[in-house]
């Protein structure tokens, strides 16, 4: 559980935001953890999400927004102490675990961690997310590449660039 | 390899897909590539290709080589009074580039007579040209404009 970032006289009761996902899913969550959204940060330091009221998320679903919630509970301690002086290598390695397993997920669900990261800004996270990509991508073909992403097949004439792009950098086929 | 996926979405919602990844996302993605993969994805889709090849993100892409400059033996011993440049294209090309290594577009101005290489450096040159004891310099980028494909 996360420490409460401040000590505003509540002994140690962390304090709670709503956050709600495009289809209407609440989600409660620690302030400290959902701080790790710049976009969410500044509402929440205004004191925003907090009662009733909850912080509307048009652009996130529920299925998503549960994923990117688990990162940033996992993560907020050691966001709040500025990740160095009292972790421990086996905070961090744990923490580099929790990363790897994290990724681990349904190309299917990755495009909406990315929209979500980037809409979000949670920086840890989209550097993660952007790494998993980037792995995925390294050793496949343009076409390869496209499938794995979800993209529609190319047109005609789309093929027939990719088919000279290949010609004129054979070297990077190689 | 192929992980395709299991369950196609539309051809609508797939478009949106292609084009949704915002530029810093993908900017991110392409950074974190070695050379030959990041080649390899400007033909993924024309964003990427505008992506990595335009302007704006070079200084967290890696370049290609687009090809050499070079001065042979003679002209470089005797640059004093002005070498001469080659360039060499190691790659086809449909179109070949529009590279003049006479540098034409500068020896056309009035007040340049000769040009000299003084120094180069991550692909600019630093050229001299001079009228006896008057010295200007000029800086030339010895990086084509981008052709794409």
């Amino acid at each position: 559980m996360a420490a409460p970032e401040s000590g505003d006289g509540n002994n140690g009761a962390a304090r709670m935001v709503t956050l709600i996902s495009s289809d209407n899913t609440r989600f409660e969550v620690e302030a400290a953890a959902a701080s790790l959204s710049q976009t969410l940060q500044l509402t929440i330091l205004d004191g925003g999400g907090g009662g009733g009221d909850g912080i509307p998320l048009p652009n996130v679903d529920s299925a998503t927004l549960s994923k990117v919630l688990e990162y940033c509970i996992k993560h907020a301690p050691a966001a709040a102490n500025g990740g160095a002086p009292n972790a421990t290598a086996v905070d961090r390695a744990e923490l580099e675990r929790f990363d790897n397993e994290f990724v681990n997920i349904d190309q299917s669900v990755l495009y909406s961690l990315i929209m979500a990261a980037h809409n979000l800004e949670i920086e840890g996270l989209q550097s993660l997310v952007a790494k998993k990509v980037a792995d995925m991508i390294k050793g496949k073909s343009p076409m390869e590449i496209r499938r794995t992403l979800g993209f529609p097949d190319p047109t005609p004439e789309e093929q027939a660039e990719m088919n000279a792009h290949m010609l004129e950098y054979g070297w990077a086929y190689e | 390899m192929g992980e395709g996926l299991s369950e196609r979405p539309n051809r609508k919602k797939r478009a949106e897909v292609e084009d949704g990844i915002p530029d810093d996302a993908l900017v991110e993605v392409l950074s974190r590539l070695p050379v030959k993969p990041l080649h390899r994805s400007k033909c993924v889709a024309k964003a990427w290709l505008e992506l990595i090849d335009g302007p704006h993100h070079r200084k967290k892409l890696p370049h290609t080589l687009e090809g050499f400059f070079f001065m042979d033996k003679e002209s470089y011993s005797s640059r004093r009074n002005g070498g001469r440049f080659g360039f060499i294209d190691p790659r086809p090309r449909f179109v070949p580039l529009d590279i003049d290594p006479s540098f034409y577009f500068l020896m056309k101005r009035p007040e340049i007579k000769v040009l000299t290489l003084s120094d180069s450096c991550n692909g600019l040159f630093l050229l001299e040209h001079g009228l006896k004891s008057l010295t200007d310099l000029a800086i030339s980028s010895a990086i084509p404009p981008r052709s794409n494909v």
